[in-house]
């Protein structure tokens, strides 16, 4: 029994029938409709635009037009094809939530230290180009399609552009890589939302699937969702987007077509089911983008400008990340005003880090200093009593100071350490008290 | 003086058994040594490699590793199908070692079935490349990889070692972040092709077509050295799996030592009854005896239970016999990596007595050198028997392999037929790459890897073909058609999902309710009829009550209890006849072969006293059909064979043709190198459907169907060689020395008590084979 005639069995047909000719592809008449309806559908909005010019701000507070089932936007014909283009222009003062999309610009100088990486050093945040994907899932595999790009970067006069790269069907890949491997050959860096471990990868698969070069693999790239967890983890246990965005920046988004739906949108609109779903997903992927932008210059605004943190904890993950740049004086400025506020734990987390970066300045007064206000805020603080032991021990040879605070570390050292190190400091002391026991004896004598 | 032969050394202690119970040595084998035959190394060979392989005492290579070496420079697929420890793994690590040291950016993919393969693969050709004075990275890749290190292994590594399941789901779903490896490819290395038969076969030549298109799509085109236990049909069985024209390498330039084979049956504790005696004491008791003896010996047993009660036999006669009970240890699945290696070691070492082991064991583990194996029941195939036997004596001295033959039927029809084992030839392995379900599903994976354009083909399937089954994906919306090609569109990843051992059927886990322990596992439609709630399960000669059976959740709460009834599924089974594909007249029957339906319900069982097989009553079931779009042979047998044989009445003729389907699928399961379970039969006595096609079967047959979706092959085979079945069945019967029919014949009684049945369903085989006449014998 041929093939053919096993899958027509397996298609519930009884009889084989004789083979036939293959029935002609319905796929290109199936396009021809589409493109057709897009058509129409593109110039119904060209005219309403026209008619009434929508500001961004407004497009971002009200739900996506409950009547615009069409996707909005334009074809673009690249030397690889065509592909569908949406493009916004959002002003320096657009408020995503609080936060002022100028920001980004403003606070640049922050980015070295947010993404760890030197090459963003003195570097122009107008060459930063935000990229954020739309797939078809999770799953990084070869298999997995970005149909839609979002792409964003912020003009001379420090207006956010947003360009949407959408694939109306897969074989626009192609089209949409190549305008977006022009926008990377510009950048000079990426600003992604865990780029590092999803977008970025899935990017180079999807060049290498297309047998294209992958100019965004040597950029330096600031993944926020690194930076931001760092900030905000001891605060927020969810760092997603959507929960930074509400809790962070004040934003809250109404009608947006959850995450988890986005693969069977792009299913369902392939299969010409359920276009505005489609729209929906375009709409989400703007606001990521500006989510992104806005965000960054969040993040960068709380590093430069402690006065306006105003969760004590934030100061800790941000001085954290200071600290890991090698920024001492950002980490001392915001330790410093973390020390200062009424939360005494957070206060004394903050001054045992103070006290541990004097120490390594070799700074044993400051740090002798530190360490016991931070004992002095947090008295069962571990760390704080494990490291007096020590400076008390070797640089101050105060034996019997040590061995008191060897004893309240013995949880943070563990028993057995714990035991050796009292062990030591009372044979230490003993012999001291002999010594000193001497010594009297003789000024007597 | 001339030196003991293996029958001088062994003999003795085969029959020396101080017991009243002695065991039936059944036949007896001497395969004679055999010096080897070698050639000088090839001069295109790199000089660091033949020196580094002269360093490990290897002088001069065998003839068939020369000749391996020769067809891969010549950019051929090989196939090396020479036994056991016979250098085949050089055939492959030289020429690797060759090209690695030629050209830097060359990669190299080896693909074994198991982990453990892999693993000591991995330190061989490691060793072998270090020697050589060759800095290339080689990884194993598999499910145990740490992530941290899969990176490092996917940009950096040379050799990437894995199994056929990681290759399908964890490297070609993601061959974009191993781009520079596959764009490096150059040979694909497929050991123990054998072993890919079958359902799990067809899974795996789908996936090496996977293979091959993405390594196209990077670029390279990789030579395949392939490798394989003995098989009777290398060159087919390779053709189907590789889809090239392959090179096939069978004679052997390695030496072999003198082997003494026997076959043990350790007969009947009741005759009547046909009740056997265990083969597992009985093989307990012979490795017993042989390490006593300082013979180091591995025992091979068929599950890991078993495993466990031999080895505490073993150690049980070592401490008596005051030797040291830990110079015995065990090796199976479920223990943990790093023990297995350790195990392995020890036996490399020469520091083990004795090891009891499961097939974890059979394959190209290299254990070192053994003076004998016993095994405790037929291993289901020559191929793998002749593997196991190939694990004793390696060195230049005798050694000894023992078959204990267990109750089975096939175990005991190769008891009084020898000729079976070690002369025939092995088995064929059977492939089915195009098996429909399996193929489709397949497709769907190939596509999330690479889009496939219009015009594109698959394997060796035509572009209609291709065209064909990629539509009815896209009808099923599996796929997206798009511009006259296919693109995968779903947020799944797809081969996770498919396991390639086992077809689609779920596996029901049995789990003992008040120990907790996992038994075994079943496929779900056996389950249906081995496990439905109070049904009485046996397993490794323990017996089990079943509670609860949940196929939803895919698991069967058993109770132990002490076997004095069993309980006999009654099913309702509707098998019809979709096309008819081949048909023929043999002497005392029609034999057809064709596509069937299959619809299978267990409606109740029946539950009867052992022994006396006294009716003690019936209970209903409620379990969902199973359908089953499958391959069938059939047998009408003709009016003169059903009356030669006495089938008159329909009870009869019921019990007769279900006896013959019973010993058929066995039989059948010996020729077509299968498990008895992928073959089901059907029996079919009432009124057919009107149907046109007069090749469709009219009265009485049997059915013989491949019990896997979409079939794997073995009922068309079965077909070719029908009468051979037929007489060897009928021979079956014949030798078996119970009274009235045994599980190790035509099965167990089903309906009353019948003296006749056995020989008649001798006769009706016979008579259909056409050895019969309707007047008597002939």
């Amino acid at each position: 029994m041929s093939l053919r005639n096993k899958l027509e069995r397996r298609r519930g047909e009884d009889h084989p029938k004789a083979p036939t000719t293959p029935t002609p592809e319905p796929a290109s008449s199936d396009k021809s409709v589409l493109l057709e309806s897009l058509r129409q559908r593109i110039a119904q909005i060209a005219t309403r635009q026209q008619a009434s010019p929508k500001p961004a701000k407004e497009l971002f507070d009200s739900q996506p037009d409950q009547g615009g089932s069409a996707i909005p936007g334009e074809e673009m014909s690249t030397p690889l094809g065509p592909v569908w283009i949406r493009r916004l222009v959002l002003s320096p003062e657009h408020c995503h939530g609080h936060a002022p999309l100028g920001g980004f610009h403003d606070f640049r100088e922050a980015l070295c230290a947010l993404a760890r990486d030197e090459r963003l050093e003195g570097f122009d945040s107008r060459r930063t180009l935000l990229l954020d994907l739309e797939t078809t899932g999770l799953d990084r595999g070869a298999g997995t399609l970005a149909f839609l790009i979002g792409t964003g970067w912020f003009e001379d006069d420090g207006a956010l552009c947003v360009e949407l790269l959408f694939c109306r069907d897969p074989l626009e890949e192609k089209a949409a890589l190549w305008r977006l491997s022009e926008h990377m050959a510009r950048a000079g860096a990426l600003l992604t939302f865990n780029g590092r471990s999803f977008d970025l990868p899935l990017v180079n698969t999807r060049f290498v699937i297309n047998q294209m070069k992958n100019p965004g693999w040597s950029l330096p790239h600031l993944d926020l969702l690194l930076a931001a967890r760092r900030v905000f983890k001891r605060r927020l246990k969810d760092c997603s987007l959507g929960h930074l965005e509400r809790m962070v920046l004040g934003f809250e988004r109404h009608g947006d077509i959850p995450s988890a739906a986005i693969p069977q949108a792009y299913v369902d609109f392939l299969r010409g089911r359920d276009k505005g779903a489609m729209a929906k997903v375009l709409e989400h992927n703007v606001l990521d983008i500006v989510a992104l932008a806005a965000l960054g210059g969040e993040l960068g605004k709380l590093y430069l400008d402690p006065a306006s943190v105003e969760h004590a904890l934030d100061h800790l993950g941000l001085a954290c990340l200071a600290l890991r740049a090698g920024d001492a004086q950002a980490a001392g400025s915001h330790l410093n005003r973390a020390m200062g506020t009424g939360e005494e734990l957070t206060a004394a987390q903050a001054a045992l880090w103070s006290a541990k970066a004097a120490a390594r300045r070799h700074d044993h007064e400051k740090a002798l200093e530190l360490y016991l206000r931070a004992i002095e805020l947090d008295a069962f603080c571990g760390p704080a009593h494990l490291a007096l032991s020590k400076l008390y021990e070797h640089a101050q040879k105060d034996y019997a100071r040590a061995l008191f605070h060897a004893k309240a570390a013995a949880d943070t050292e563990g028993e057995q350490a714990c035991a050796l190190r009292i062990g030591r400091l009372e044979r230490k002391l003993a012999k001291d008290r002999v010594s000193l026991a001497l010594c009297d004896e003789r000024s007597d004598a | 003086m001339r030196s003991l032969s293996a029958s001088d050394i062994f003999f003795p202690l085969l029959i020396n058994e101080n017991t009243a119970r002695r065991p039936t040595i059944t036949a007896m084998h001497t395969v004679e040594a055999r010096a080897a035959s070698i050639d000088p190394f090839p001069k295109w060979m790199d000089a660091a490699v033949s020196a580094a392989l002269q360093a490990r005492g290897i002088t001069a290579p065998y003839t068939h590793q020369v000749a391996a070496w020769q067809a891969l420079l010549a950019g051929q697929d090989v196939l090396v199908a020479t036994p056991t420890a016979s250098g085949k793994s050089l055939c492959y690590n030289a020429p690797v070692a060759s090209l690695l040291r030629g050209d830097p950016s060359a990669r190299a993919l080896y693909v074994f079935p198991t982990k453990a393969l892999a693993r000591d693969q991995e330190t061989t050709l490691r060793e072998l490349l270090v020697a050589a004075g060759c800095n290339a990275n080689v990884a194993v890749y598999d499910g145990d990889t740490p992530s941290s290190e899969r990176q490092r292994i996917r940009q950096t590594c040379h050799v990437i070692l894995t199994n056929p399941d990681m290759l399908h789901a964890g490297i070609l779903p993601n061959h974009p972040s191993f781009a520079s490896f596959f764009a490096g490819l150059k040979i694909a290395v497929v050991d123990e092709i054998h072993i890919y038969r079958g359902v799990f076969g067809a899974h795996v030549a789908n996936v090496l077509r996977r293979l091959r298109r993405v390594a196209r799509f990077h670029g390279s085109h990789p030579v395949f050295a392939t490798a394989t236990a003995t098989i009777a049909n290398p060159q087919e069985h390779a053709q189907h799996l590789l889809e090239s024209s392959v090179t096939v390498i069978e004679r052997s330039g390695a030496p072999t030592c003198q082997r003494l084979e026997v076959i043990i049956d350790p007969g009947f504790s009741d005759p009547v009854r046909g009740i056997r005696r265990s083969a597992l004491s009985e093989a307990a008791r012979l490795a017993s005896t042989l390490v006593q003896a300082g013979r180091t010996t591995l025992v091979f047993c068929e599950t890991r239970r078993a495993v466990e009660v031999v080895l505490r036999h073993v150690r049980r006669r070592m401490e008596q016999n005051g030797l040291d009970p830990s110079e015995a240890r065990g090796y199976r699945g479920g223990y943990l990596p790093g023990l297995r290696r350790e195990i392995e070691a020890q036996l490399k070492e020469g520091r083990l007595r004795c090891a009891v082991a499961t097939s974890a064991l059979e394959l190209g583990i290299d254990v070192g050198q053994l003076d004998a194996v016993v095994m405790a029941g037929y291993p289901g195939t020559v191929a793998s028997f002749r593997q196991r036997a190939g694990r004793a004596g390696r060195r230049d001295r005798p050694s000894l392999c023992a078959l204990v033959v267990g109750a089975s039927p096939l175990d005991q029809y190769l008891a009084r037929h020898e000729e079976q084992l070690f002369d025939a030839s092995a088995e064929r392995a059977l492939v089915r790459p195009n098996n429909i379900e399996i193929l489709l599903r397949h497709l769907v994976c190939a596509a999330f890897e690479l889009p496939f354009a219009g015009g594109d083909t698959f394997g060796g399937l035509t572009v209609e073909e291709t065209e064909d089954a990629l539509s009815c994906l896209a009808e099923e919306e599996r796929l997206q058609r798009v511009c006259g090609g296919y693109v995968f569109v779903g947020n799944a990843a797809v081969a996770r999902d498919i396991s390639l051992r086992g077809s689609s059927a779920k596996r029901v886990v049995v789990y003992d309710i008040e120990t907790g322990e996992q038994l075994a596992e079943v496929d779900e439609v056996s389950a249906r009829r081995e496990l439905h709630p109070h049904a009485i399960y046996q397993i490794e000669g323990q017996t089990y009550f079943v509670e609860t059976l949940d196929l939803e959740a895919a698991v069967a709460r058993v109770r132990a209890v002490v076997p004095t009834t069993y309980t006999v599924p009654l099913s309702d089974t509707r098998l019809e006849v979709m096309a008819t594909r081949s048909h023929r007249g043999i002497l005392g029957a029609s034999a057809g072969f064709g596509d069937v339906r299959v619809d299978e319900r267990v409606t109740g069982f029946k539950r009867l006293r052992i022994g006396s097989h006294e009716n003690l009553g019936t209970g209903p079931v409620d379990l969902p059909a199973v359908v089953l779009d499958t391959e069938a042979m059939w047998l009408e047998p003709s009016g003169r064979a059903l009356a030669a044989a006495g089938l008159c009445s329909d009870t009869k003729l019921l019990d007769g043709l279900s006896g013959l389907s019973y010993v058929l699928s066995h039989i059948a399961a010996l020729r077509l190198m299968c498990d008895p379970k992928d073959l089901a039969a059907h029996v079919h006595t009432g009124l057919w459907p009107l149907g046109e096609d007069e090749r469709l079967p009219r009265g009485p047959a049997l059915f013989l169907y491949d019990a896997h979706c979409g079939g794997v092959g073995l009922s068309e085979s079965l077909v070719e060689q029908i009468e051979d079945v037929l007489f060897e069945a009928a021979e079956l019967v014949a030798g078996c020395g119970c009274a009235e029919g045994c599980p190790a014949c035509i099965g167990p009684l089903s309906g009353e008590l019948d003296v006749e049945r056995k020989a008649s369903v001798r006769t009706l085989a016979l008579a259909m084979c056409g050895l019969i006449g309707a007047e008597g014998v002939a």
